[in-house]
Order: structure tokens, then sequence, then C-alpha cells
């Protein structure tokens, strides 16, 4: 890893980190200072709720607990921005950060450095990584700081950090699957747009899934099924099997990417 | 010490189904200053992003001080500055901040190299890379390329943008880098300038390189430019050792390129009624230009 072209790539990205990472924080916070009346009015929030479909209450995670536990709020609210948002700011910085330097032309001044092209992929992608991590320990303490300020009730600080490390391995597969597809295009202008569009397609394709049972299995197409979010029942934990999806899907989609990096031609 | 800075076999490549550059065989030895001529699309950009490792050669192999390029990359690029046909830097980053960025990749920290080569340049480091004129990025792009002192400087229409008072500092530069070693490799389709600065020069077309060989050679090697005026018609079939190349004649004004001996041009001339005879050797361009049309080596 090159500690110069690290830096570089921070301060690169350090303006869209930061609109996002507080667009992202003033959303769960604004939504989390909700909370106190929501929890408090859970009668005729169970009247209002039975008017809803039960395909819709399923696409948007809604059950009645939701509105009698503080995380399972968050988990309807709060992580469709950290999840959602978080997704796409992986998917966005993924894309760009290596396909961006042939687009804007700066790939002929960086690859004609003494760098081989391993160096360079590894220290975009730990670059990308300080980004992504420092997005989601950023979101998990304001939520855990918005739950600790809001909720009338106690909740489980566990449930939050391992709800925090689904969405933080499902932003990792967002940033794997953008990179990888930047990649694959030969002449990469911006893929930025595009990468953006497939995190809420595979969104939109889990909400979709849920609405009926007979579409359940497509949708674990989707990464954002494979999110553990039923943070409300017994013995919610991490499940070894969800992990390995992840897992799979992010090294492998890293590991292509810079097989593929080592390999490409950059064309002016 | 290596005799050859760059060594090309067969180097071949290819975008898809479209050549970029065919069999390519070039020798330059270290030292040398090297032009390469050739129009657009002629494969001289592809064969130096080829030598960069920017792409991948589709066969042949290059060799760079000795060593493969693809495998040795990113050794090889330690002792290259390189100049690209057109420059492009991160936006936002002023000249200062650039060059330091440049620097870091090669452990240099002090900037006084840089700070005396921009000098040289009239370059402001000061300013900020997106408020330059393209002149100034290219000066901007000529200081990265030899603040590391390299041992091969690979310049790809480096005059592109530049006035000629800054050209001639550049040209200056050029020969003083190549006096303590420099290895220079100048891609360009100014032929003149080639002319001026280069010793050795290759002309490539269609991706093929035909001839490769010494400046001051490849001008007087076997051609001349023959003009004359004659009351009489003069066609090629008076040469009878069909020697003569672009004959033109524009009324009773005859020209042409003689690719032969000097003897034999004089026993020719001999049975023409000639006024106003004048043998001259020919410019680079016009050599070019020969080599290109009929495309045969010399």
């Amino acid at each position: 890893m090159r500690a110069t072209l690290f830096t570089q790539e921070l301060k690169q990205y350090r303006t869209s980190f930061l609109i996002w990472s507080l667009t992202i924080v003033a959303l769960i916070a604004m939504t989390m200072a909700a909370m106190p009346t929501m929890l408090s009015n859970t009668a005729n929030l169970r009247a209002l709720l039975k008017a809803y479909p039960e395909g819709f209450m399923r696409a948007f995670s809604f059950n009645l607990s939701t509105f009698e536990d503080p995380l399972g709020f968050y988990v309807v609210y709060g992580t469709l921005y950290v999840a959602l948002l978080g997704g796409i700011f992986s998917s966005f910085v993924a894309a760009g950060i290596v396909s961006k330097e042939q687009g804007q032309g700066t790939a002929e001044f960086l690859l004609a450095k003494p760098l081989t092209r391993t160096q360079v992929s590894l220290t975009k992608i730990a670059a990308y990584l300080a980004l992504v991590l420092g997005l989601n320990i950023l979101t998990f303490f304001t939520a855990w700081l918005c739950l600790k300020a809001f909720s009338p009730l106690p909740f489980r600080v566990d449930g939050l950090l391992i709800l925090s490390f689904y969405a933080l391995l499902l932003a990792l597969s967002m940033g794997g699957i953008g990179l990888l597809l930047s990649l694959l295009v030969r002449r990469a202008r911006s893929f930025t747009g595009p990468a953006i569009g497939i995190v809420i397609g595979f969104y939109l394709l889990d909400a979709v899934a849920k609405i009926t049972e007979k579409y359940d299995a497509f949708g674990w197409i989707s990464p954002f099924k494979w999110m553990d979010v039923r943070v409300t029942e017994p013995g919610y934990g991490l499940s070894w099997w969800r992990m390995l999806l992840f897992a799979a899907l992010i090294v492998g989609s890293f590991t292509a990417s810079v097989v593929l990096y080592n390999n490409k031609d950059i064309l002016s | 010490m290596n005799a050859h800075a760059i060594r090309t076999e067969r180097l071949s490549k290819y975008y898809g189904k479209h050549r970029g550059i065919e069999g390519l065989d070039l020798t330059v030895g270290e030292g040398e200053i090297f032009g390469f001529i050739g129009p657009n699309g002629a494969g001289k950009t592809t064969t130096i992003r080829t030598l960069l490792g920017l792409i991948f050669p589709t066969s042949g192999s290059a060799e760079i001080f000795g060593r493969d390029v693809v495998r040795h990359g990113s050794e090889i690029r330690r002792s290259v500055g390189y100049v690209p046909a057109e420059v492009k830097y991160y936006p936002g980053m002023r000249v200062k901040e650039l060059l330091s960025y440049s620097a870091s990749f090669y452990g240099i920290t002090d900037m006084s190299r840089a700070g005396s080569l921009a000098e040289r340049l009239a370059l402001d480091m000061g300013r900020r890379i997106d408020e330059l004129s393209a002149g100034n990025i290219k000066k901007v792009a000529l200081v990265q390329s030899m603040l590391h002192a390299p041992r091969l400087l690979m310049l790809d229409e480096p005059t592109n943008g530049l006035d000629p008072l800054v050209q001639n500092r550049l040209f200056e530069l050029l020969q003083e880098e190549n006096s303590r070693g420099v290895t220079v490799f100048f891609s360009s389709h100014v032929l003149a300038e080639v002319q001026r600065l280069c010793r050795r020069v290759a002309i490539i077309k269609e991706g093929r390189i035909i001839t490769s060989e010494d400046v001051a050679a490849l001008r007087q090697k076997r051609l001349r430019k023959v003009s004359f005026t004659s009351p009489r018609s003069v066609a090629p079939s008076d040469f009878p050792s069909g020697n003569t190349r672009e004959l033109i004649r524009e009324g009773d004004a005859v020209r042409f390129l003689y690719a032969g001996d000097s003897n034999s041009l004089v026993r020719e001339l001999a049975g023409i009624d000639l006024h106003q005879l004048r043998i001259e050797e020919p410019t680079l361009e016009e050599v070019f230009m020969h080599y290109y049309e009929s495309g045969k080596g010399a």
C-alpha cells in the first residue's frame, strides 16, 4: 500500500463523505426524534396499521412489535437510511475509486509511476474501506446516541451492533459489485450512475419479493434480503450462513476486481 | 549497463479487431535522442503506452533497459519519465501539490530540482492546475516527467501547445539531460523538431516501422531533390533507371526526388535539355513523405 496514494484518495472523497454522512446522520436523528411519540401511541398505531395491506407491511418490515420496541422502530426507519443510503454511498465510491482515474485521464499519470497494478488497486480499496467503515461507525454511534436520547424503553446494544454489522456487510457487498462492474466496462468514463441504480434495484427487488410469499425466493438474489433485521425476535444474532453469503460476495467481487484490473488495458 | 534502452520484438497490439501496432521491431540505444515519427493513428501512442504498461501487448515482447515491460513494469517505471500527448491532472490541485505528489512515488522530498525545472520552463508552481492553459499544463507534465532524474524520457508530442520560446528551452533542456546520459524517446508528427533534436529516427506507418536509421543518413541516403526547367516535355520515361519519385511538371518546371546514386542521375540528366538545374538534399518532411507514400524501407 502506498501512503500518498491512500491519502490522495481520501482527499478526493472528503467532500462526498461529509455530505453523505451528514445527510444520513441528520435523517437518522430526525426520524429517531419522532420515536417517543410513536412508541407512546401504540394503541392508535395498532388500529392504523390494520388498514395497510399485509404485503406492504412485509415489504417495509412493519409489524406491531416494531412500535413496541426501540430497535424495531430503528429497523423500520433508521436502517432504511443506513442500508439504502449507505449502500449507495459505498457503491458510488467503489465504482469510481478505480475507474474515475481512467475517466478523467489521470490514470495516464498514476500508472506511469513505479507502482504495480495490485498496489494501486489494493491501496484504493483500502481507502474505500476506510470511508465505508468510517460512515458505518458514524451511523452506529448516531443510532446509539439517538436511542439513548429518545427511547423511553430499554434496548439491546448488542442487537444494534449486529444490525450495524449487517449494514456494513451489505455496504461492502454493494461496493464489491460496483467496483467489479466498473472494471468490466471497457472505457469507463463514469460508472457511478449505474452503480447507484444497481443498489436501488436490489433494494426494490427485496421489497417487491416480500410483498407476496410466491415471489419470496426471488428476494434472495438481493443482498438486502441477506441482512437479518428481525431484531425484535428472541435469540437474534449473527447467522453463519448469512455471513457466508456476504463473505463470498465481498471476497469474490473484490478479488475478481483486483485480477481484472491487473490485466485491464487503460485506454486513453 | 545495458546497450539498449528500448527493444521490441515483433510487438503487436490489437484493440479487438482494430490494429494498433503490428510486428514492431524497434531498438533504441542508451543515451540516444530517438525520434518516432508518423501521422496521427500510425501507432506512436500505442507503442509508448505498451512500453509503459498502460496497455498490454497482444503478441511479441518489449524490454526497457533489458527488462520485460509486462513483468517488471513497476521497476522500469522508476527510471522512466513520461509526458503523454494529452495531459490530464486532478482538478483542484495546485502545481506544487501535483509535483510533490508525483515526487512522493519516487521517495523524493527535496523539490529543488522540480523548482529549477519549473523556473527554466517559466512555470508558476503556485497556480491551480484547472486554471492553467494547455501550454502550461504541458509544462507541468514536462517538469513532473523529469523531477526524479529518469534514465529514459518518453515524450509523446511534447511540444504541442508550447510557444516557440518554451520549445527552444525544452530542446536545450533535453539536450542537457541527454548529455548526462539520459535516453530521449521523442514522438512527434512535426518533422522539423525531430530533425533538429534527434540523431536517429523511426518512421511508423499503419502500425509498422517502415524505416529506422540516422536522421543525417536518412536525409542523404540516395535521395536527391532535383528541379529544373526544360523547354521540352519531360516524363518519367526519360529516366530509364526508374529512380525518379513523385515527378511533378508545372509548365516547363519539373521537380522530383531521385533515389539513386549521383553518377546515374548525372548520366540520365545529360540527355535532357536543361535550364536552372538544382540538386538539393531533401528536407526530412520530403523524405518522410517519400517513405510514407511508397511504404518501402530504405
